[in-house]
């Protein structure tokens, strides 16, 4: 796969008559971890969505890694601001389970799924909670056991909106650690969107900053 | 009814292998449809396909046949769902209109085959000890065919029924999954008014599969846990229909709800359970 990149020309979006982007145009690298900001309402989770191929464009050309996003999803991992809970009373394992190879036909061989998403659960430091109801837990719990779903399909690239929305200063930090830790191990590029301050100081991997502002991209 | 071997009649034996076979659709059927949170699909399905079953008896056709078409347009058209901010408002919506039309027309048929009102209410009630061998070839027939349609449709079901969002972020479709879904179910639901009739085989799909998902066991385990309390709910239910005069639905819909609170004791008791020091 080509370096990451994301590439907007003249893009123009507008959800439900609001206009998002407006003849927006960006090319940057997304190596490392690329933070999104913008005001409540600037639009960043919509951007995010047509990043994703789920909200269409009305001009222009959005392309992540020189694909558009109906192609280039196969390669993101995708993590929404409000985790699925429409079926909190069963395991935390099956819902892993559930987003390997969930795009796929027929029956998965449970063995090895349950084995891959073992590993998913430790590599974000969540399988302790594998045999619980995802409704019982915390919230930084539940944004631990949410990475490992967006980790399901092996992506390059990890797409996360808010992430760091109701954790406290302590699952911040450890939540920063892992992303840096995905990138060294796995080659794993981020790209989030962030309301608040942010403490990135001393995180080891490169990082760049847009600020989507009154329909505009900016570095 | 009787003092006698109800096993020895071959009506019971049909009606037996009858159960099974429903047991298996109502319990994976039915765990699927609350799983994705559409019990009032699994309550409107069987009202829907009731009326199509009532406008074959006025065309002199075979009554499941009109019950399957019917249920099967119901869902194509229940499964017309949009994730979105209407959802899953705009779903309950579009079910209660099908619903309503599908009752209103079915009336219409049943007043113009106003001759058949005995097979009216054999459809209304379901008729297991009227199953004969061409039934029983036919309900087997459906059966592998939901079955079957299942296993297909398992990894994308699931997914899109457990993280939407995310099976959407990766390009699968919700509306062509559910109407796949609910053309299966439509199926499952017509094969269950044989033996349970249109009111109450609702409860045959929901009873068993509540009470699995009140188990908060993983999808496999669930299905089957929900197949069994279906078995059991049907065969239990017909050897009391049996031995004490009351039909065949009351059993299964009083042990739909007994199944329910049954798990509920037993999450109960698990939550009191001391922990373990490890």
């Amino acid at each position: 796969m080509k370096e990451a990149r994301l590439t907007c020309r003249d893009v123009s979006l507008q959800v439900g008559g609001h206009p998002v982007l407006h003849h927006a145009t960006l090319d940057v690298p997304l190596e490392g971890l690329t933070i999104l900001r913008g005001q409540n309402g600037a639009g960043k989770t919509c951007f995010l969505r047509a990043l994703m191929g789920l909200l269409p464009l009305q001009g222009g050309e959005l392309l992540i890694n020189g694909h558009p996003p109906a192609r280039a999803r196969r390669h993101c991992g995708y993590m929404p601001q409000k985790a699925d809970d429409t079926a909190p009373m069963l395991p935390v394992i099956s819902h892993v389970m559930a987003c390997l190879d969930g795009t796929h036909w027929g029956f998965p061989a449970p063995r090895k799924t349950r084995r891959k998403a073992r590993a998913l659960l430790a590599e974000v430091g969540a399988l302790p909670l594998a045999s619980r109801p995802l409704g019982a837990l915390s919230g930084g719990e539940r944004q631990r056991v949410a990475l490992a779903q967006a980790l399901a399909g092996s992506p390059r690239l990890l797409i996360l909106d808010e992430p760091f929305a109701a954790l406290d200063r302590a699952s911040h930090e450890a939540l920063l650690q892992l992303f840096s830790q995905l990138h060294q191990q796995k080659k794993v590029s981020l790209f989030i969107t962030v309301h608040g301050p942010l403490q990135t100081t001393g995180l080891d991997l490169p990082m760049r900053e847009i600020t989507l502002s009154k329909g505009a991209l900016h570095v | 009814m009787s003092e006698t071997n109800p096993f020895s009649f071959p009506f019971m034996q049909h009606a037996f292998l009858g159960c099974f076979l429903v047991s298996l659709l109502a319990g994976t059927l039915g765990w699927l449809m609350l799983l994705r949170r559409q019990a009032f699909a699994a309550h409107a399905l069987p009202h829907i396909g009731f009326s199509g079953a009532a406008a074959a008896v006025w065309l002199h056709l075979p009554p499941l046949a009109g019950m399957m078409a019917a249920s099967m347009v119901g869902g194509l058209f229940m499964g017309q769902e949009q994730r979105g901010r209407q959802h899953p408002t705009q779903r309950d919506t579009m079910t209660g209109l099908i619903l309503a039309a599908s009752l209103g027309i079915g009336v219409w048929c049943l007043h113009e085959a106003n001759e058949a009102s005995s097979q009216t209410t054999t459809l209304l009630f379901g008729d297991v000890l009227g199953l004969d061998g061409p039934t029983l070839g036919m309900l087997a027939g459906l059966v592998s065919v939901c079955l079957g349609g299942v296993a297909i449709l398992w990894r994308p079901l699931l997914f899109s029924s457990l993280c939407p969002s995310l099976a959407e972020a990766q390009g699968l479709s919700p509306t062509r999954l559910g109407q796949l879904f609910l053309l299966l179910a439509a199926l499952a639901a017509a094969a269950c008014a044989e033996i349970a009739g249109a009111l109450l085989c609702f409860s045959l799909m929901v009873g068993p599969a509540a009470a699995a998902l009140k188990l908060e066991l993983p999808p496999f385990r669930g299905m089957v846990c929900s197949v069994l309390g279906a078995l059991l709910l049907s065969w239990g239910g017909l050897l009391l229909a049996w031995y004490s005069d009351i039909p065949l639905p009351f059993w299964i819909s009083l042990g739909g709800v007994g199944l329910y609170l049954l798990a509920g004791t037993v999450m109960t008791r698990k939550a009191l359970r001391p922990v373990r020091n490890p």
